[in-house]
């Protein structure tokens, strides 16, 4: 038969099915008048005529009955059939088949979330058909022998874009910033600015409103629009200042002096080129940097056409280089000269649009979180998958006897085998039903760990899916049916003669359980053991000495406004700023509740001599405020040498500086700093410091941020206010410090009105803060080996109870020949303490193997700790033998005779 | 369980065979195969038609409502030419085997 008529076959035999009923009636009545009709014409009687034909017939019904039989329809009805004496079945047991459905849901569900997130971050971050055909290129410089990506320059711009033949599509992206005015304090809020058909090539759908039309581009001027125009709003913006109400498509928003019209929004998914760009605006045309480094963040993309290769498109780009460095010879002011001094020669550079979504720093991190939750949740399937192996073998055993029975009472193999197969189906069935809801809380929970840079939302990888559920039926089908195919004739008689209890197993399974047992507390043992050592790394983690008592202490950035400070020039910022910092302190200190008020000027990058050494180093160099409004004392960080900074230090041609234990180490190791001298240029003269005190080192956002070598001079020796710089105020309250906040702000608008959004925070919860991610994986690990040690403990309670169960004949004939208690009390904790030994063992072995690998997540604890391997095998070896226990003193008191006379 | 299976892939032979010679109805069929092997519908003339409705499904045979020669309604069946082709294959190798059968039994 050919296999698609096979395949159709009972899908047409449930159809027709009472078509042939009546026709297979009415062929046999037929058939039978016709017989009678011939017995009446050969000299019968009526009646007689009927029954001879019928007699010739044979029995009717059962005729019927095998023709019916051959149409596969029976197959389905006794599919049917199979599917509820399997429901029954696992009404009876629900423990059982609970943790079945469990497991396998959590197998399926974790895979697959696993694998989703893998696909749609690491894998294929771009959707839309050939998204592999997108790619990046610009312009690169040297700096220091290091490449660093340059931009693009118009000349290089128009020659890429001449080629036509090889390029489909083209788009763009640059960096916007622009400020909102607020009723309090302007934000400023990152954007960017965008090719019309930006979304298009990108195939980034709107969630509300639309997207660009050509129509919609504005011009710069510099790095503002010269002209009002639209905007598409991203997610989280929208939700966070427009409410995220609907009706705010067609409203306007202010920025930059500019009105832009919002015309949609963005799904919470696309976050390009980052998740901090708030909005998209269209600009044409691109502005590429003319002369100056005015736009290093343009970043064009282009489509390759059908065909075309990376490397035919990175040989063209080779060849335009050498072009225009023809083109423009040295001597060329605006390119030639820029690109040989300035870049170290023209180089162009091409990578696919993939690369940005699966190189760089937090493309990493998520594997490296990926990887190790995988690994994690790997073991918790091991632990509890071994568990399900052991109770589906013990119940299939059980089951002998009556798989045994159903065979001699004529049950075909083949049946028997349809009616396991089907209870296994069931169970992947229920399980992947469970498991579709474990793989969505688990992406949401992948999610939360994600800072990479999205187009695509995270889908649910159907072929995953398919291929869990594929598996999870497979292996449901090695435990299920492998000992039932041992129901064949030849043991049939073997396991009725001796009952239910017989050990039809033999040692060969118990030696199996055996294993499983110990593969389960081996998986234990890593998981405590991971737990255990991300336990340990938050706990140091939490108590690195910051430098500073960040107890009731504020961090105040403040941004002045740049147009005022550009106002006041060169040479009259010092009085401005002075005059600034001094009605900050004095608004700041009056408020109730504020003990003190320190300030920090903002760090800047220079190159020092160190005498004795000829190379340069670089230094962070910052201004502290010493007197009222002394940032060390406010801070209390401690002096470790020397002196802190006083009034007395004040002044052009003072030389002390105060340096943080990094830059003594750094540039005197082990020996002392006080005394030492230090060169720098400033404002075109020479001036020499001199060492006077040493501080610890700060750190305000982390715990484990590295500290920059920094020296301290006070605010007032620097004479220019960088725009956009921020200082940053400190202030230390007496009590909660949140409280205080609301009258910072309104002090602070008071004193520099149309200033940006000071950003206030509570140094103790940005520390707290900082050590999240830490926590939060620590808190997993230590639930997984939580859940392990429960899992595996019940493992070992189950198959010892189930040995001593089994062999309950057995310990009732020593009992009776007299084995003491606690000799059986032994052989059964002997065996226990056995498997858990060797589990442990392996477990110690393969942790340490495994644990190397969590190495980066960890904060100043080894992955071979010792404390917390000790911990971790005394805990499980305490639980292993609780476990032990209750089976043993079980056997123990096993009556020799009841044991004797029942099975 | 054995014999039976013979019988069966002796008794589809025989229909196929006895259809061959033109299309038939269901107790016309019978008649045919009672005359050809007496023994292989002794367990009842009824068994011929679960071995025509497999057949059928097989797509060696297929059928329609008629009028018989007596003018009853009867349903007929008639070889398909997978059917012919089935036959064409059972017949060699049935031969090729009695062929053996003989050999060996001439050698002993």
């Amino acid at each position: 038969m050919s296999p698609i008529r096979k395949l159709v076959a009972p899908l047409r035999a449930l159809t027709r099915r009472r078509k042939f009923e009546a026709d297979m009636a009415e062929e046999i009545r037929l058939h039978l008048e016709e017989r009678a009709r011939q017995n009446i014409a050969g000299g019968m009687s009526a009646e007689e005529a009927r029954l001879a034909a019928l007699r010739r017939f044979g029995g009717v019904e059962q005729v019927k009955e095998i023709a019916r039989a051959q149409r596969s329809i029976v197959w389905l009805e006794q599919l049917l059939q199979d599917m509820r004496y399997a429901l029954r079945q696992f009404a009876k047991a629900p423990g059982f088949t609970a943790v079945i459905v469990l497991t396998l849901a959590l197998g399926i569900g974790s895979t697959t979330a696993v694998f989703s997130v893998v696909n749609t971050l690491i894998l294929n971050p771009l959707p839309g058909p050939a998204s592999n055909r997108l790619m990046q290129f610009g312009e690169r410089m040297l700096i220091r022998g290091k490449e660093h990506p340059a931009g693009l320059s118009r000349p290089t711009l128009q020659a890429v874009l001449g080629q036509s033949d090889l390029i489909a599509d083209f788009t763009w992206h640059d960096s916007a910033q622009l400020e909102r005015k607020g009723v309090d304090f302007a934000t400023l809020h990152f954007g960017a600015f965008v090719a019309p058909n930006f979304f298009t090539v990108l195939s980034g759908r709107p969630l509300l409103g639309r997207t660009f039309l050509p129509d919609d581009a504005v011009s710069l001027d510099g790095r503002t629009p010269t002209e009002d125009g639209v905007i598409v709003l991203n997610h989280s913006w929208w939700q966070s200042d427009f409410g995220g109400s609907r009706d705010v498509i067609g409203t306007t928003v202010e920025l930059g002096d500019r009105r832009f019209t919002i015309i949609g929004v963005m799904p919470a998914h696309f976050q390009y080129p980052h998740g901090g760009t708030h909005y998209w605006i269209p600009v044409h045309p691109p502005r590429p940097r003319p002369r100056t480094m005015e736009s290093p963040n343009l970043r064009p993309i282009v489509r390759l056409r059908e065909g075309v290769r990376a490397s035919q498109f990175q040989a063209m780009l080779d060849a335009i280089a050498q072009n225009l460095l023809r083109d423009y010879p040295a001597g060329d002011r605006y390119y030639g000269d820029l690109w040989r001094r300035g870049f170290g020669g023209l180089q162009l550079w091409s990578r696919p649009l993939r690369a940005e979504f699966q190189d760089g720093r937090e493309a990493e991190e998520l594997r490296r979180t990926l990887f190790a939750f995988g690994a994690a949740i790997a073991f918790v399937l091991v632990i509890v998958c071994a568990n399900v192996a052991n109770l589906t073998l013990a119940r299939t055993e059980r089951r002998q006897q009556e798989l045994a029975i159903r065979a001699a009472l004529g049950a075909g193999r083949a049946r028997l085998l349809r009616q396991l197969l089907t209870e296994n189906l069931l169970l992947a069935l229920l399980g992947g039903t469970a498991g579709l809801a474990v793989t969505f809380w688990a992406i949401r929970l992948l999610e939360s760990f994600n800072r990479v840079p999205r187009i695509r939302p995270i889908e649910l990888d159907v072929f995953v899916l398919g291929i869990a559920f594929t598996v999870s039926i497979l292996s449901g089908l090695a435990f299920g049916l492998a000992p039932a195919m041992r129901a064949g004739s030849a043991r049939i008689s073997e396991s009725l003669a001796h009952g239910g209890t017989a050990s039809t197993g033999g040692t060969r399974t118990s030696r199996f359980h055996g294993a499983l047992v110990i593969v389960q507390i081996a998986s234990t043992m890593v998981l405590l053991a991971g737990g255990g050592l991300m336990l340990r790394s938050v706990m140091q983690l939490l108590r690195v000495d910051p430098g500073f008592d960040p107890q009731n202490v504020l961090m105040v950035s403040v941004t002045p406004n740049y147009t005022q400070s550009r106002q006041t020039g060169r040479d009259n910022y010092r009085p401005w700023r002075d005059a600034f910092y001094r009605d900050v302190h004095e608004r700041l200190a009056a408020l109730p509740g504020v003990e003190a008020v320190g300030i920090l000027k903002a760090y800047t990058d220079r190159a020092f001599q160190i005498d004795e050494s000829a190379g340069d180093v670089r230094l962070h160099f910052a201004g502290c405020g010493v007197d009222a409004s002394d940032y060390f004392r406010t801070m209390r960080i401690a002096l470790l040498a020397g002196r802190y900074l006083d009034t007395g230090d004040i002044g052009d041609n003072n030389a002390a500086v105060l340096v943080n234990e990094s830059l003594a180490n750094l540039c005197w190791p082990g020996g002392e700093a006080i005394g030492k001298k230090m060169r720098t240029t400033w404002s075109g003269e020479q001036r020499i410091y001199e060492v006077v005190g040493v501080v610890a080192d700060v750190r305000p956002t982390r715990f484990d941020q590295a500290v920059h070598p920094t020296l301290y001079r006070p605010y007032q020796d620097f004479d220019w206010g960088l725009a956009g710089f921020t200082d940053e105020f400190v202030v230390r309250t007496q009590h909660a410090p949140a409280a205080v906040i609301p009258a910072i702000r309104r002090q602070l608008k008071a004193a520099a009105p149309g200033m940006r959004m000071p950003q206030i925070v509570v140094a103790r919860e940005v520390l707290f803060e900082s050590t999240r991610a830490q926590r939060t994986y620590r808190s997993y690990l230590v639930s997984f080996a939580g859940a392990g040690l429960v899992i595996s403990v019940l493992g070992v309670y189950g198959v010892l109870a189930y040995s001593v169960a089994r062999r309950q004949r057995e310990i009732g004939i020593r009992i009776a020949l007299g084995a003491a208690r606690h000799d059986v009390i032994t052989m059964v904790v002997g065996a226990g303490v056995r498997l858990i030994g060797l589990g442990i063992i392996a477990g110690i072995g393969g942790a340490y193997w495994l644990t190397g690998y969590l190495q980066k997540q960890l904060f100043e604890v080894s992955p071979g700790d010792p404390i917390v391997y000790v911990a971790a095998t005394s805990v499980l070896a305490a639980a292993g033998l609780l476990a032990c226990y209750f089976p043993a003193r079980r056997a123990a008191n096993v009556d020799p005779n009841v044991a004797l006379r029942y099975e | 369980m054995k014999q039976l299976d013979l019988l069966q892939g002796t008794l589809d032979m025989l229909i196929l065979r006895v259809l061959s010679r033109g299309e038939m109805h269901g107790w016309g069929i019978a008649d045919r195969i009672q005359q050809l092997s007496g023994n292989v519908l002794s367990v009842g003339e009824g068994s011929l038609y679960p071995a025509l409705y497999r057949l059928q499904d097989q797509g060696l045979i297929e059928s329609e409502w008629g009028i018989s020669e007596n003018n009853r309604k009867a349903k007929y069946y008639q070889l398909t030419k997978s059917g012919r082709k089935h036959l064409e294959v059972e017949k060699d190798s049935w031969d090729r085997l009695t062929t053996a059968i003989a050999a060996v039994m001439r050698s002993a």
